[in-house]
């Protein structure tokens, strides 16, 4: 038994991973996460010859409306790129101790999203009400004189659908404005458009 | 005695064809790999033609049916992507079985209520 486990073992380690044609970095080829209560491995498309197809393949966006967003948001947070979003997802979402937010409207994120990813439509950004129970569900513990404690608060990472769009800025500003920690929170500028270019996988809900 | 020994020659036999096995599965993976640039086993009579097929002027006309070629090559890859994309996305069932103090069910909840509000 124990000379079949070896075996096992051994043949496993020589074939690798099937994810290893075109991996994510030199040392990650996938991650599990999980998506309603779904395990999802994240990968990027193994065929080399894949080409960006539908509405996210197109490279220009009407301006004013759907403007370039800048790398700094001049507000302290701290804006990443997909290696970070990747590595946000194995330890801090995994972990429960970060969300990653998906700042476009529902029926966007219901037609195709990243896994693991929640909804939190901009637009909700307007409304208190909302906000506030949001907060509540994102970790922060309301006070008396509408303050908020912030020490169990969430880590976020937001993003919409590319680095035209300005979902994700709006729904920052919300957040900061309802007295979430800058500190905690990461704008993903690439946003779906670059998760979809670069061949990851991506979930669609029924 | 004879008898330990005889179960340990066996066990060294079998690890033995294993490790053989394993050299000629690696061999054979290292060969593929190789055979991607330069196929030793190809046939001697193909190559010359391939090469001159390559050196081939370009005239207006063989030009006109490169191209034509390469854009029948390109719509292939194009339909086989499609497909490779659409199939890049994992369904989710709405119903799946998620637990109600999860945060993501959490937020859906509040979400869906603002919005219907």
């Amino acid at each position: 038994m124990k000379l079949f486990i070896t075996m096992v073992i051994l043949i496993t380690s020589i074939f690798g991973s099937k994810y290893d044609k075109v991996k994510i970095t030199e040392k990650i080829s996938h991650i599990l996460v999980f998506h309603k209560g779904k395990s999802i491995n994240i990968h990027r498309i193994q065929n080399v010859k894949n080409h960006l197809t539908g509405a996210y393949a197109k490279i220009s966006q009407p301006c004013p409306g759907r403007c370039i967003q800048p790398i700094d948001m001049k507000n302290g947070v701290d804006t990443v790129g997909e290696v970070e979003v990747i590595s946000f997802i194995e330890n801090k979402v995994n972990e429960h101790r970060g969300a990653l937010i998906d700042a476009r409207p529902q029926f966007m994120y219901n037609k195709e999203t990243i896994p693991s990813a929640i909804n939190i439509p901009f637009s909700l950004g307007e409304n208190k009400k909302a906000m506030s129970s949001i907060l509540e569900a994102l970790g922060m513990e309301k006070l008396p004189k509408g303050k908020w404690n912030d020490s169990k608060a969430l880590e976020l990472m937001v993003y919409c659908n590319g680095p035209w769009c300005a979902k994700s800025s709006k729904l920052i500003g919300s957040l900061l404005k309802s007295g979430y920690p800058v500190k905690k929170i990461h704008y993903y500028r690439g946003g779906f458009q670059m998760w979809k270019s670069l061949g990851f996988t991506t979930v669609k809900t029924k | 005695m004879k008898r330990l020994r005889g179960a340990f020659t066996y066990k060294i036999a079998i690890i033995i064809i294993f490790f053989l096995g394993l050299i000629i599965i690696g061999l054979i993976f290292m060969l593929n790999t190789i055979t991607d640039s330069y196929n030793p086993f190809m046939d001697t009579e193909q190559a010359p033609s391939f090469k001159l097929e390559k050196e081939k002027v370009l005239t207006t006309e063989n030009y006109l049916d490169a191209i034509e070629h390469y854009k029948e090559l390109e719509l292939d890859d194009m339909s086989q992507d499609e497909a490779k994309e659409e199939n890049s996305a994992t369904l989710i069932s709405q119903n799946s079985e998620v637990s109600k103090s999860s945060l993501s069910s959490k937020i859906d909840a509040i979400v869906s209520k603002s919005l219907a509000e």
